[in-house]
């Protein structure tokens, strides 16, 4: 068992889940947010932090695609256990419906690499840098 | 020692309205002390871990204080990987998982209230099935069967 991210992270990405995730299994895409299935806990901490409401276990129904994305990406895109800004239109798109379809990229995201420049106020445990990612290129 | 401090820890709790919201550090690190200090008198747990504690208990035991924090308090303390250091032990078996559980709940039991022991035991037995499966079966990996 694992949990999953859903649709309604895409394009909100508020990453309160990564300070909060005590093994840093979260990976990071251009707009969307997974978590890794083989590193998760199921200790279920992030479920309540998500303020988009998109992390749910994988033992409610109807998730296996998701769970499938997550796993898939997980592998790809850079780890992130360091908050930054969220997009300034999250708002905008919380709550909007399907929008994997509409707006997903599959793009990596920047993950906790460029913190170590500190171009921003990421709060707290910044050892979690030491959390080795891959630097994958533009394209997974 | 820990006798006095666990009756004051459970009036504390008993007296909120609202239980899991009192939790503290200090409540935290004195069910995690008393939950070891079980486990090194255990005969079956015990060996494994002064085997793989042969000396000074302090780092772990601080280890396990803020990963408790990090899961009930969503602190964010504790920052590892339990699969890796799980995976390092000598002598661990599946059954031994029931073992540490039990022995957590009976700990819980007896310092928390039900409320708090409640919802600490469902945290435990979620993290250590994730271990478990982690360490010995890998069964269902659905997401491995064929990407979307």
């Amino acid at each position: 068992m694992t949990y999953v991210v859903t649709d309604n992270c895409i394009k909100c990405k508020y990453m309160d889940c990564v300070e909060v995730c005590p093994v840093d299994c979260f990976y990071e895409g251009e707009n969307m947010l997974v978590i890794h299935p083989d590193e998760c806990i199921d200790c279920g901490v992030c479920e309540p932090e998500c303020p988009a409401n998109a992390i749910f276990p994988d033992t409610e129904p109807g998730l296996e695609s998701w769970l499938k994305l997550n796993a898939e990406y997980a592998s790809v895109w850079p780890n992130i256990s360091v908050k930054r800004e969220s997009p300034a239109d999250a708002k905008q798109f919380d709550g909007v419906p399907n929008k994997l379809g509409q707006f997903f990229s599959p793009n990596p995201g920047q993950g906790d690499a460029m913190n170590e420049h500190g171009d921003d106020q990421g709060p707290a445990n910044n050892q979690s840098i030491l959390t080795e990612h891959p630097s994958h290129g533009r394209d997974p | 020692m820990g006798n006095h401090a666990a009756a004051n820890n459970s009036v504390v709790l008993a007296e909120s309205p609202s239980e899991i919201g009192r939790l503290s550090e200090d409540v935290i690190r004195h069910l995690v002390d008393s939950f070891y200090t079980r486990v090194r008198a255990d005969s079956e747990l015990g060996p494994i871990f002064e085997r793989a504690i042969p000396g000074d208990w302090g780092p772990h035991l601080a280890t396990m204080h803020d990963f408790w924090s990090s899961v009930m308090l969503t602190s964010g303390r504790y920052k590892g990987n339990p699969v890796a250091v799980h995976l390092r032990l000598e002598g661990i078996e599946p059954q031994l998982f029931g073992r540490w559980l039990a022995l957590f709940d009976e700990t819980c039991r007896e310092l928390l209230d039900h409320e708090v022991a409640d919802v600490f035991r469902a945290k435990a037995s979620r993290i250590a099935e994730s271990l478990k499966l982690a360490l010995f079966y890998r069964p269902d990996r659905p997401w491995q069967r064929s990407a979307p």
